[in-house]
């Protein structure tokens, strides 16, 4: 098996939980402490450690202590610039769609004022 | 020589209007509207042609100061329906994007619009353009999900 392909099923096997993937969601918003993390998930602090231990294996997020508290965000790091730019690209088009949606809306309201 | 790279990718978004078709289909095709909810009002000025082989041209200051350009053309329409376009998006510095799009429209149980939005494209790097795609949201996890389907 490549290097590559074990990476794979680590991203895959971290990908299967659905509190991992909610990890990855909330840290895609921002950097978080680990309770912070866990308290929306209402798991335990040992699962939330084990949790973040298979994303952080799989590369997937980083972590640091800082005194006390441990902070995590997402690694992006094995992003290229193509796949970034990618990322960037699917938001502009879903804000766009969405401004659209806002605009259908004001086109309702401007009808029912034209009928007053 | 800079060091350069293309990803190919494919993207699909999906969303409900609470609007019939033919006016989900009218905010696409009338320059207007078009001009109204995808681009503000850019002052480098927005042209649309809406047809089979017409163009649509964007040129708008972009946040890092430069041009972002956007050229596509039609390539395919049905009324109410379908749309079809091709385009490339320009930031300055060469294209960055080569890309095509794919609007399909459908009735919704409720008599709203459900819109599926593909986009294809040949995503480039190595051009000079503003950093501004910085962070992502959930496209890792659906580009995963895309690689799974594939």
């Amino acid at each position: 098996m490549t290097n590559y392909q074990s990476q794979m099923d680590r991203v895959f096997h971290a990908l299967a939980d659905r509190n991992r993937r909610a990890m990855i969601d909330q840290l895609s918003h921002s950097t978080l402490t680990v309770s912070e993390l866990r308290e929306p998930l209402g798991i335990s602090l040992p699962a939330t450690m084990q949790h973040l231990a298979v994303l952080e294996e799989a590369g997937l997020v980083r972590s640091r202590k800082q005194g006390r508290v441990r902070t995590c965000e997402l690694d992006r790091s094995a992003l290229s610039e193509a796949e970034k730019w990618i990322q960037h690209r699917r938001e502009f088009v879903g804000r766009q769609l969405d401004a659209l949606g806002a605009f259908l809306a004001s086109e309702d309201k401007q009808e029912d004022t034209d009928n007053d | 020589m800079t060091d350069r790279s293309v990803v190919h990718a494919t993207f699909t978004l999906k969303r409900d209007y609470p609007a019939p078709r033919a006016r989900v289909f009218a905010a696409f095709a009338d320059p207007e509207k078009k001009r109204q909810w995808a681009y503000g009002a850019p002052e480098g000025g927005h042209a649309l042609d809406f047809r089979v082989g017409g163009r649509e041209t964007v040129n708008m200051p972009g946040p890092g100061g430069g041009t972002f350009t956007y050229e596509g053309v039609y390539q395919d329409i049905i009324e109410g329906e379908r749309i079809v376009y091709t385009y490339t998006i320009d930031f300055g510095g060469g294209s960055a994007a080569v890309t095509m799009a794919t609007v399909e429209l459908a009735d919704s149980k409720d008599g709203g619009t459900h819109l599926k939005f593909t986009e294809q494209g040949a995503y480039l790097d190595g051009f000079d353009g503003p950093k501004f795609w910085e962070s992502g949201t959930t496209s890792l996890l659906d580009r995963l999900g895309q690689s799974l389907a594939d």
